[in-house]
């Protein structure tokens, strides 16, 4: 069993994820469906149902040092099943935003790279185009050699279009640039 | 029955196929698609995971569209059909978010537009009794494991199909066809999607586990409705096996295709050579081919 120590709780971040998420975390009752149901509880050190406890009691240290938030898929197996209606991957999410608005340095740094980068390309494309964003997540996260024996293949079964076309960029940019004001 | 097509980025690069098939069987069934003209991405996870709103306000922007000529959306992607309605269903229960979407977007955005997955227009609009009579060439003999995978039936306010835990309605569209429907556990788990390049390890485990679950109830294949649950399925399944030391070697088609193939289109229309795992042994081997 691992043993919390109840010193410098601060509702901070917690309150924060809260107002993004919509959701409010003292509706759990600690029963443990979440991370029961959860396919990657697996991989996570505390698991959905604990990293809500540390977000009611507000133990900062914990939030900031956890890998679950980032290890969550979004596949809302724990939303749906979820008896108290709490959105749990929303959760998830706005603590993932919370992170990346500067609060805490995220603890996967690949994840919050690779979603770095999708957004970026997202932002200046329209539609990213898939080489460049496997390209680039292999160069940015010192990959190099990461799936080049899927890409010829790939390449070949025409699954990977080499073209950098702009779709309806303008518009993208600046609900990109609209939506970082808020 | 016309619809506003929304094809999502997928399938204008790693899933071709899903969109050729989807083209063939909506001609065959009067299902008319307009796509969206300059459609952007629909933000998939990487942006609900850095930025709420403008994750409401991407799929807002193709919905506008739609929402000016007054058609209900067909999205053949999970992750796009969950993005789009979400946003939808979102702007349309708050106020102030419609407010904030719509001064981003520079243009009212109502949250009005009926949206619909494609199995969903094909199966519900269209039903399975046309399908039925469509079909030339039964597809007898071959055991299909149908995988709905995460957001093809969750959250269920979203994915408002039959039952959220054993859905049904891809395994009815199987015995439709004069197929055999594999019964097994893990079609609603999820294959891992958006971490197949962040975070490969995790995304070969769940992989590994539901090739192994269709494997065991003895399935000759997969059917999917997603173009990421296809990536990691077949794309990925030489790697899982090399990984993990076993051998499946399960063919995985689009639900497009397998229709299509049921009314006689050549299996280089439906684009099934562009699969890593070749399906030709399997379909001339039940004589389908």
């Amino acid at each position: 069993m691992k043993w919390i120590i109840l010193k410098d709780t601060d509702k901070k971040i917690t309150g924060e994820v809260e107002k993004i998420s919509g959701q409010v975390v003292a509706n759990c009752y600690q029963c443990g469906k979440c991370t029961a149901g959860c396919p990657l509880a697996y991989a996570m050190d505390l698991g959905p149902t604990r990293f809500i406890r540390i977000l009611q009691l507000g133990v900062t240290e914990e939030i900031k040092k956890s890998n679950t938030p980032w290890f969550c898929i979004s596949c809302e197996t724990c939303t749906t099943r979820c008896p108290r209606e709490i959105d749990i991957a929303k959760l998830m999410d706005a603590t993932r935003i919370v992170s990346q608005n500067g609060e805490f340095k995220p603890r996967e740094l690949r994840i919050a790279i690779f979603d770095k980068i999708f957004t970026k390309l997202v932002e200046v494309f329209g539609r990213p185009p898939e080489f460049l964003l496997g390209a680039l997540n292999n160069a940015l996260t010192f990959n190099l050699f990461k799936d080049v024996l899927l890409f010829p293949k790939m390449f070949i079964k025409g699954k990977l279009p080499i073209s950098f076309s702009r779709v309806n960029s303008k518009a993208v940019q600046q609900i990109f640039e609209k939506s970082k004001s808020r | 029955m016309k619809f506003a097509y929304f094809p999502g980025c997928s399938l204008h690069s790693t899933a071709k196929e899903y969109d050729a098939s989807t083209k063939f069987v909506c001609g065959r069934l009067g299902i008319e698609l307009v796509e969206i003209p300059n459609w952007v991405c629909c933000g998939a996870t990487p942006i609900h995971r850095t930025n709420a709103l403008a994750s409401i306000a991407l799929p807002a922007k193709n919905l506008l569209w739609a929402q000016t000529e007054n058609l209900p959306v067909a999205a053949p992607c999970s992750e796009c059909f969950s993005r789009l309605k979400l946003a939808n269903l979102e702007v349309a229960e708050n106020e102030e978010l419609k407010k904030n979407v719509s001064e981003v977007l520079g243009e009212t955005y109502e949250g009005n537009v009926d949206i619909y997955h494609l199995p969903q227009v094909i199966i519900e609009k269209i039903g399975l009794k046309e399908i039925e009579k469509k079909v030339a060439k039964k597809l007898s003999g071959l055991k299909i494991a149908s995988y709905y995978g995460c957001l093809l039936t969750r959250p269920p306010k979203v994915a408002t199909f039959d039952r959220i835990e054993d859905p049904q309605f891809l395994d009815n569209l199987v015995l439709s066809l004069g197929a055999e429907s594999v019964n097994w556990a893990y079609k609603t788990e999820c294959c891992g999607a958006t971490f197949s390049l962040s975070k490969k390890e995790l995304v070969l485990k769940l992989t590994n586990d539901i090739l192994q679950n269709a494997y065991d109830e003895k399935a000759d294949c997969i059917m999917v409705a997603c173009p990421l649950c296809h990536s990691n399925l077949d794309l990925r399944q030489k790697e899982v096996e090399k990984k993990y030391k076993v051998k499946y070697n399960l063919p995985v088609f689009y639900f497009t295709q397998l229709i299509g193939l049921s009314m006689g289109a050549d299996i280089r229309g439906l684009g099934l050579k562009r699969h890593m795992v070749s399906a030709e042994k399997l379909l001339s081997s039940k004589g389908l081919i």
